[in-house]
């Protein structure tokens, strides 16, 4: 394909453009609810990214969302057909390949420089996602940190909230990469420099979900992908290393010991976050283009860019995982929230030639790292289509059983943020996780099976599909 | 050497200012949410002046009494017991 890689977020518009999958609106529209509304209906179409060109009380601003919805648009951003996504990055993933970023001494992200006072961060366009994320969170950043000990540098996307003109909430979280950098800097005693990327090109944006070990800088990924290093500029007032063709870059430092209360935040399952004492960010420079575009990234009842965004990248990496264990393992798609339903399926052969292996492989998943929101397990043969939840629903309509073919276990990790959890008495981030066995079992089958699937003549079908296009159908 | 054009550094839009008064507004009720928790504990509560200006059982009764002053006001379902500090 043309257009990749993309190397900035203009390049990521014009070829959407070209491609007739980008709307430039003109109507003014509010930032509080009108751009999340329009937003949630791309996603419930499939519908193209948008470019707001009118702000509501924001002049000179242009506002993009919806980049990364769909399949199609991050296919592009990877170079790759939308169906060999996950063999791509999977591959890539196997072969462990990175390329340090090219270091420049300037960079369109620097045309506009405004230092210390100067910062006021109410003047960005900050979208409202819920009704009730007051103040609203800067989506769509990409957060830099740097390891004092090592020099490594994590990237990942982060959520910020506006708590002052140049003050921001961040949800820092003990367990993640960036948490235990933190927990160094305080070891140190420094507040922690951070660097956040607001508006970059797309692929920027799926390298950072990727997941790198601890010392693994995503950056690296990005030049790795496409073959050519990401060109990076120094920030301002820290030694992090941020994209040179960024629309912002927001400088600060993580206070070590100030908390402020975060959230709530619409969250992937659709419900609200609670709120949290979170560290606070000292910004201390903002540097932007000229005429730059603030990116926001909707994420609430899916489908949403940043649940499509994740789910893409968790389904590759949990296959990754789990395959290694269970090699009869053919595909992996999350259903729903980030995989608290997710839909597998394995060779159907080995389900008859080898016993329990379908247990073994949902206890293979529930053991993967890259599953930490599972909780319900739909393992369907390989001749059922992932991509087709008739086709799920079918399987489990006609090979499934629930007197025999569901397995519970109580206790297991869960995700606090599943308002489902019975979390009283227990604590939160317990759960039960379920196996439904929609594979077709070993005989002795009842008379149905017998027949065998009642689908028209191979020959027929296979004719079809030769002429379809002859029938007058596009 | 600062750079900077008009609409980053001339003067705040009404929404802008609205949104200034909102963190202010969030910010009194971060400082003070002990108390807002010991009185209104499973409300609803719209903050307006640096005070509580409405509670309610139900957000709507909330953003009612806020009227014109959306752009400004917090709202706040009041959580019970200890708020969690994960890191």
């Amino acid at each position: 394909m043309s257009g990749f890689p993309f190397h900035s977020l203009r390049e990521f518009i014009a070829y959407l453009d070209s491609q007739g999958r980008l709307v430039r609106n003109s109507v003014e529209v509010d930032l509080r609810g009108e751009v999340a509304a329009i937003s949630r209906k791309i996603g419930l179409t499939d519908g193209p990214a948008v470019l707001h060109e009118s702000i509501k009380g924001y002049p000179g601003w242009q506002l993009f969302t919806d980049g990364l919805t769909t399949r199609e648009r991050q296919a592009w951003a990877l170079g790759v057909e939308p169906g060999e996504i996950g063999g791509r990055v999977s591959r890539f993933l196997a072969d462990g390949h990175k390329m340090k970023p090219r270091i420049v001494d300037d960079g369109p992200c620097k045309e506009i420089k405004l230092l210390g006072h100067h910062v006021d961060l109410i003047r960005l366009p900050v979208a409202y996602t819920g009704e009730f994320d007051v103040p609203p969170f800067i989506s769509a950043g990409i957060s830099n940190a740097k390891d004092p000990e090592t020099g490594w540098q994590n990237t990942a996307v982060r959520r910020f909230q506006l708590k002052g003109r140049q003050l921001l909430n961040h949800l820092l979280l003990p367990f993640q990469q960036e948490g235990m950098i933190f927990q160094k800097w305080r070891k140190l005693g420094k507040p922690m420099p951070l660097s956040i990327v607001v508006g970059t090109d797309p692929l920027y944006y799926l390298a950072s979900q990727l997941p790198a070990p601890p010392q693994v800088d995503e950056q690296d990924y990005w030049g790795a992908l496409t073959g050519e290093p990401l060109e990076v500029v120094r920030s301002e007032t820290n030694d992090i290393l941020v994209p040179a063709t960024a629309e912002i870059v927001i400088e600060g430092e993580v206070d070590l010991d100030e908390r402020r209360l975060e959230g709530p935040y619409s969250e992937f399952t659709g419900y609200y976050s609670g709120v949290r004492y979170f560290p606070v960010i000292r910004v201390k420079a903002v540097t932007m283009r000229r005429d730059c575009i603030y990116q926001n990234i909707y994420n609430a009842q899916e489908p949403a860019e940043g649940g499509n965004i994740g789910y893409l990248m968790t389904e590759i990496e949990l296959h990754r995982q789990v395959k290694a264990i269970i090699p009869e393992l053919r595909e992996i798609r999350i259903l729903s929230c980030w995989g608290l339903v997710l839909a597998v399926s394995i060779d159907k052969q080995a389900v008859r030639q080898k016993a329990g292996i379908v247990k073994k492989l949902f206890m293979a998943i529930k053991s993967a790292p890259a599953s930490q929101f599972v909780k319900t397990v739909i393992v369907v043969d390989d001749d059922i289509d992932l991509r087709n939840v008739q086709h799920i629903l079918w399987a489990m309509g006609t090979k499934f059983q629930g007197s025999k073919d569901i397995t519970v276990i109580d206790g297991a990790p869960g995700c606090i943020l599943d308002p489902s959890e019975p979390w009283i008495q227990r604590g939160v981030g317990y759960t039960s996780i379920t196996l439904l066995d929609c594979t077709e079992k070993p005989p002795p089958y009842d008379e149905p099976y017998k027949r065998g699937l009642s689908i028209p003549p191979l020959d027929a079908i296979r004719r079809v599909d030769e002429r379809w296009r002859d029938y007058g159908f596009a | 050497m600062v750079t900077t054009v008009h609409w980053l550094t001339g003067d705040l839009t009404p929404l802008q200012q609205a949104r200034v008064r909102m963190l202010e507004n969030r910010e009194w009720l971060d400082d003070n949410i002990a108390d807002v928790q010991r009185d209104y504990a499973n409300k609803w509560v719209a903050v307006l002046d640096r005070q509580i200006c409405a509670s309610a059982d139900q957000y709507p009764r909330v953003l009612e009494a806020v009227g014109d002053r959306l752009e400004e006001a917090v709202f706040l379902r009041v959580p019970e017991g200890e708020i969690a500090r994960p890191i």
